[in-house]
């Protein structure tokens, strides 16, 4: 009986453990890695990899455009558009501002492609035309396993009818180094002057008297009233209590880094809403 | 001689305790806000993609009806749901549910039609059919997107606005539950075999 019981359990157990797999079935894609060309499916020659991503990067540096290309071994049983779909937003493919991102996704092992087109880019590259793209350029290649050539090729349209779409570059830089500048000049400048000012007095309450107008000035409305109050408080006291000792004379911020950018990919966050096309081979 | 101290005074406390719940049920109801325009604009995205699919069925139904012994029920169907989901949405006092509605009826028999498409080879073999063809798909996986991000951002809508405190304010406010899509063919988590073609309205 006990034996029976016991047979029962295992069964149970041996059925959970075998469903588990479906239960958890939630997709899960690699991290943005950095570079323009993910070859997680392992189907590209080192010639190959060269070529796409000092392409690609070079593409991002002159039109602000972004185009990655990644191979996986493995769907894990999601239509492709889906798997697309989360790399381009998840990575943030394409600026936030133009949504101006492409992903070009390989499953060698599903024998399926896509071009997963961002929002801004749908005009440049019609549904159809990514179709064609696909039919004509890069799945005659796949289908003869040779993944580099059809990658290139395929690569190679996107890029020529992207390029043709035109984002305005000049708001994009301005407006982000402008905003940087400000914020970090205000930031240190008044961080600066409250720090010492307050640190000098032992009192913590003028903080809360000083973000409040500083709120007021600039965010007038009575959250951010609130939360200057709040702020410059809990600033005062840590000036007042930890810092007034120490905090002679000198100098209490250093200066923050500027982040150049390099030729590594990192998404600016590009909209998706599923353009593009998908084939098979 | 004790020395003075300064002394703030009860009208003060109490002012400012006003001040910081004001400001919070200001907080709060601003959230609200943000949250509902999220959601109309999650609907906007669907609207337009479904125009779109509107705007190319048309076409579809002037390429499939050359064929010869063409099922003409399919294309009245799928020409009918496209007529209703457009006078619904026109319609101002239609609600989002009504819509839904409308939309899913033109989900279903739009899929009817592609899958009988699917049995004559005579269509699917021009060349003009298969350019056509990824329109149609771009479309359909436009319009899936957009119903779960509807979804997904509806969710966190109704989430936010059936939590104590903010449900309160929702309910005072008059910010009522957003319905949701319902799962069809197409917008499960990971469709592997569509098993529904919209069996259900035979």
């Amino acid at each position: 009986m006990m034996n029976n019981l016991f047979k029962r359990l295992a069964c149970c157990g041996l059925a959970l453990i075998a469903l588990a797999p479906l239960a958890s079935a939630e997709l899960v894609i690699p991290e943005s890695p950095g570079t323009y060309v993910l070859d997680e499916a392992g189907v590209f020659s080192e010639a190959v990899l060269v070529e796409l991503e000092s392409e690609l990067s070079a593409f991002d540096q002159e039109t602000s455009i972004q185009v990655v290309v990644v191979t996986l071994s493995d769907l894990q049983g999601y239509p492709i558009e889906e798997v697309s779909l989360k790399i381009g937003r998840d990575w943030g493919v394409g600026q936030e501002e133009f949504d101006n991102g492409v992903v070009f996704l390989i499953a060698p092992n599903e024998r399926e492609t896509r071009i997963e087109v961002g929002r801004g880019l749908e005009g440049a590259i019609p549904d159809a035309t990514a179709w064609l793209i696909l039919d004509e350029a890069v799945i005659p290649h796949f289908a003869n396993s040779d993944y580099g050539t059809g990658a290139l090729e395929g690569t190679y349209y996107i890029l020529n009818l992207a390029k043709d779409e035109n984002f305005d570059l000049s708001a994009l830089e301005s407006n982000e180094s402008a905003f940087a500048e400000f914020i970090g000049s205000f930031g240190i400048f008044f961080g600066w002057f409250l720090f010492s000012f307050m640190s000098q007095s032992k009192s913590w309450w003028a903080g809360g008297i000083f973000g409040g107008i500083i709120a007021l000035i600039f965010f007038p409305s009575i959250p951010y009233l609130i939360a200057g109050v709040l702020i410059g408080l809990l600033l005062d006291f840590i000036a007042s209590t930890l810092l007034y000792k120490q905090l002679g004379s000198g100098g209490f911020f250093g200066s923050g880094s500027s982040g150049g950018s390099s030729g590594g990919f990192s998404g600016g966050g590009g909209g998706f809403g599923g353009g593009g096309a998908s084939g098979r081979w | 001689m004790a020395k003075k101290s300064f002394q703030i005074p009860k009208w003060a406390w109490i002012l400012g305790v006003v001040v910081l719940l004001l400001g919070w049920m200001v907080a709060q109801y601003n959230t609200l806000v943000d949250l509902d325009v999220a959601v109309e604009n999650a609907w906007a995205d669907v609207e337009v993609q479904y125009e779109r699919r509107a705007d190319l069925i048309p076409q579809l139904v002037a390429t499939v009806e050359g064929a010869a012994d063409f099922e003409q029920e399919t294309l009245t169907a799928v020409t009918e749901a496209r007529t209703n989901w457009l006078d619904t949405q026109a319609d101002p006092n239609a609600t989002l549910e009504e819509q839904m509605a409308s939309a899913g009826a033109f989900d279903s028999a739009l899929s009817r039609l592609l899958v009988t498409v699917e049995a004559y080879p005579t269509i699917t073999a021009t060349e003009g059919f298969l350019t056509f063809q990824a329109q149609l798909e771009g479309t359909e996986n436009r319009v899936s997107i957009a119903r779960e991000d509807f979804n997904a951002i509806a969710s966190d809508y109704n989430r936010a606005t059936r939590k104590i405190p903010m449900a309160f304010f929702a309910n005072a406010f008059g910010f009522d539950e957003s319905p949701l899509f319902e799962a069809s063919e197409g917008t499960e988590e990971a469709p592997t075999v569509e098993f529904d073609f919209g069996s259900d309205d035979e």
